[in-house]
């Protein structure tokens, strides 16, 4: 499996609506007369009702592709189509406009408002796109008792543990039905409980039609997703899709979290597609 | 959840009230966490507010110090005006003085203040013709009008060829030039004749006026002398005060209510009759020397009547004089001295005419505004590095840069008007015990309210200014921050 032939793009996109297509994205920084190649030109469609994993190394290019993807940044060269839009094409209004509908966006340090209550927190994107405040009230509501935190919605972000304010975070990432969900990192900063949930929270909204793109080091996390993308030195080294959703840990032992190499991990005989 | 096709459009623009709304949620948290802030601007108002409530509080006070100190001089004005006959240099001098209360005159004498305005003014620049001429040399003198003196320059001036000739030798008097324009010289001089006309058109009339008045006096009171009458009125019976005053309306003197100006008269008269008395009975009491000896070195008499009020000076006389009348004379010498207390606590400061700030007060407050505004650009700068991952998350929820733009902003503006009313009220408050202290009673009685409430929502307006353009430059970069930034970790 280490050395898996390339990923069969056509076959697995047979049947599916892409939703996201990068073409031949890249980015470089220049600072001074030091240039960064963070993204050599990335290739990559993800389709309706996916949950894809992207992995990498820090400094792997694997943000700014996510950066990307999420409309919050622009290639260099190369385009990213979102719906087939044309992300390059969008003004600063159409953009926000994109962000605030259709792209619901997860942190790894959750960032909430730490002046506001949660249920104030999932009503702000809500707020933004002009919803009446009673209609987003009730509607806020409703997400915090989805993600279980309905008794909790007077609370401010200081007073809940870091499960409770990422999963205050997923209710509001999905505050206005996004199509798609960023999530970077959600599970970095979070205890084996509390991970589980948020995982528990991704998966049932994945089977619920929503597409997932999850920046992750958890295993957990892989385990439940369709794709697994991995990116290195700014180019995508390796696709592959997960069909078995059972994964054992131990299979997976050797991904190193922190170190800056990423070896691919063994997978067994038939979870992953070559 | 179902997920229709894309379909991207402009974002929605929120409106002013829910991005208030949003504002205030946040508002009261970070008002306090930036004390330094609002401490800056509550500073600068503060100062500012103390200049204009100072200002206001001394205009005020200085506009009442100045009608009650009118007042209390009117009394001997009208016994002046109204007892004495003035010669033509009399009124002339009376009406050139810029003191003398013209109003006051024409209310007494029952002419119309216009006419006696514009008579003072004729009189005034005519004066200036002669003082001019007269500070000449000799020479230069007998070569502009010959032997003419005062007056007599105006009248010898007034026939043309000699005018001419004036005006040529004027030309070469240019070093010691007439501090009004040649044109305007001509014209003064040329109605000095009609000027002097109606001068003694107005005494003749005064003239005429008090002989009549004085006849009906003398039938009153049976008082042949001036003096008599005066006497007589300072103890009459309240009758008797109608009686003059009614006297006093018939030839057209003190106005159309001379009542009370009367019964301020006799209060004026038997107050300088109580001095005499007063001061006759000091100098009778040889077991008072020490304490005369002291009272002499006084140097005039209101000086004297001053230390009037001094307790012992009460027990001294106390068997001399009636009771009542002491105490009426001393709230009277009580009530001029604190009067008198006050213009000078107010002398130089206060200038009824000019703006409520100086020029140099002007200065110094602009000063401490831009130091303000320096302080809360740099605040405001830090405050936006310290929320980046705020400010790009909202970006990321769908915030358009104008919204952060209005929200910062907004955010400045509240705690501009917060801070600016704070430091209205600790102005305001320092002032007040400033006026307290110098002004006692009449602040109370000259209190400004008005003036302090427009001056109070000034400041609140200037600290909002001074907050927003200050705020302008670091919520233009916090509405320029790239979402981006939301992802970055620490």
């Amino acid at each position: 499996m280490t050395d898996s032939p390339a990923f069969d793009a056509a076959a697995y996109a047979v049947g599916k609506h892409i939703l996201v297509r990068a073409q031949g994205v890249t980015k470089t920084y220049q600072r001074g007369a030091e240039t960064t190649h963070a993204l050599r030109g990335i290739d990559l469609e993800l389709f309706r009702g996916e949950y894809i994993c992207v992995m990498g190394p820090s400094g792997s290019g694997k943000s700014t592709f996510f950066n990307m993807v999420g409309g919050l940044d622009s290639p260099t060269a190369g385009r990213v189509f979102i719906d087939e839009v044309d992300m390059a094409q969008l003004n600063a209004q159409e953009l926000a406009f994109l962000r605030c509908r259709k792209i619901g966006y997860v942190f790894q340090s959750y960032n909430l408002n730490s002046v506001m209550t949660a249920l104030e927190n999932v009503t702000l994107p809500m707020t933004f796109a002009g919803m009446h405040a009673d209609e987003a009230r009730e509607r806020g509501m409703k997400l915090l008792e989805m993600v279980g935190l309905g008794e909790r919605w007077s609370h401010r972000p200081k007073q809940m543990s870091g499960g409770q304010q990422q999963r205050t975070a997923i209710a509001r990432a999905l505050a206005n039905n996004p199509s798609l969900l960023l999530c970077d990192e959600p599970t970095a900063n979070l205890d084996f409980a509390s991970g589980k949930e948020v995982h528990r929270i991704l998966r049932e909204l994945n089977t619920q039609g929503t597409t997932i793109i999850c920046a992750t080091h958890d295993h957990e996390m892989l385990a439940v997703s369709s794709r697994m993308v991995w990116i290195s030195g700014g180019l995508i080294e390796r696709i592959a899709v997960t069909t078995d959703v059972k994964i054992e840990k131990a299979s997976l032992g050797d991904i190193d979290d922190n170190g800056s190499t990423m070896r691919v991990p063994k997978q067994p005989s038939g979870a992953v597609h070559a | 959840m179902a997920h229709p096709p894309i379909d991207v459009r402009a974002q929605t623009q929120l409106s002013l009230a829910r991005t208030f709304g949003l504002c205030l949620k946040g508002i009261r948290h970070r008002l306090f966490r930036s004390v330094l802030t609002t401490m800056v601007i509550i500073l600068a108002v503060a100062f500012f507010m103390n200049l204009l409530s100072d200002s206001v509080i001394a205009k005020s006070v200085d506009g009442g110090v100045r009608q009650e100190l009118g007042e209390a001089r009117r009394s001997a004005v009208a016994t002046d005006l109204w007892f004495g006959r003035p010669n033509a240099n009399l009124l002339t001098s009376r009406l050139a003085n810029q003191a003398t209360p013209l109003a006051d005159y024409a209310a007494i004498a029952g002419w119309k203040p216009d006419r006696l305005t514009s008579l003072a003014a004729a009189v005034r620049r005519e004066q200036v013709i002669v003082g001019w001429v007269a500070r000449q040399d000799a020479g230069t003198r007998a070569m502009l009008v010959r032997r003419a003196r005062d007056e007599e320059i105006l009248t010898w001036l007034a026939q043309p060829d000699r005018w001419e000739a004036f005006a040529v030798a004027a030309q070469r008097v240019r070093a010691d030039r007439l501090p009004i324009q040649v044109a305007e010289v001509q014209a003064a001089i040329h109605a000095a004749p009609a000027t002097a006309a109606e001068l003694l058109a107005l005494m003749t009339d005064w003239h005429a006026r008090i002989d009549g008045f004085e006849t009906e006096v003398r039938a009153l009171t049976g008082a042949i002398l001036r003096e008599g009458w005066i006497a007589w009125l300072a103890d009459a019976k309240p009758d008797g005060v109608a009686a003059f005053a009614s006297l006093l309306a018939a030839h057209g003197f003190g106005g159309v209510h001379p009542a009370p100006v009367v019964a301020e008269l006799q209060s004026a008269l038997r107050i300088d009759r109580l001095r005499d008395v007063v001061t006759a009975s000091l100098a009778s009491e040889d077991g008072r020397k020490r304490w005369l000896a002291e009272f002499r070195t006084k140097q005039t008499l209101d000086e004297k009547m001053l230390s009037l009020s001094d307790p012992r000076m009460t027990k001294v006389l106390t068997n001399v004089v009636p009771r009542e009348e002491l105490l009426a004379l001393e709230s009277t010498l009580a009530n001029e001295r604190s009067l008198l207390a006050r213009e000078q606590a107010l002398a130089g400061k206060v200038d009824p005419e000019g703006g409520l700030i100086s020029t140099r007060q002007a200065f110094l407050v602009a000063i401490s505004f831009l130091v303000c505004m320096v302080g809360i650009a740099n605040a405001m700068l830090m405050a936006i590095t310290e929320r980046f991952r705020e400010i790009a998350t909202m970006k990321c929820l769908g915030a358009t840069d104008g919204f952060i733009l209005t929200q910062f902003l907004m955010e400045a503006g509240i705690q501009g008007a917060a801070g600016g009313a704070m430091g209205m009220v600790l102005g305001l408050l320092l002032s007040l015990i400033k006026g307290g202290w110098l002004f006692g009673g009449h602040l109370l009685w000259y209190f400004p309210a008005t003036g302090l409430v427009v001056c109070g929502l000034t400041c609140i307006v200037a600290g909002l200014l001074l907050a927003t353009l200050a705020s302008i430059y670091p919520s233009w970069m916090a509405s320029r921050m790239a979402p981006m930034e939301a992802m970055r970790v620490e």
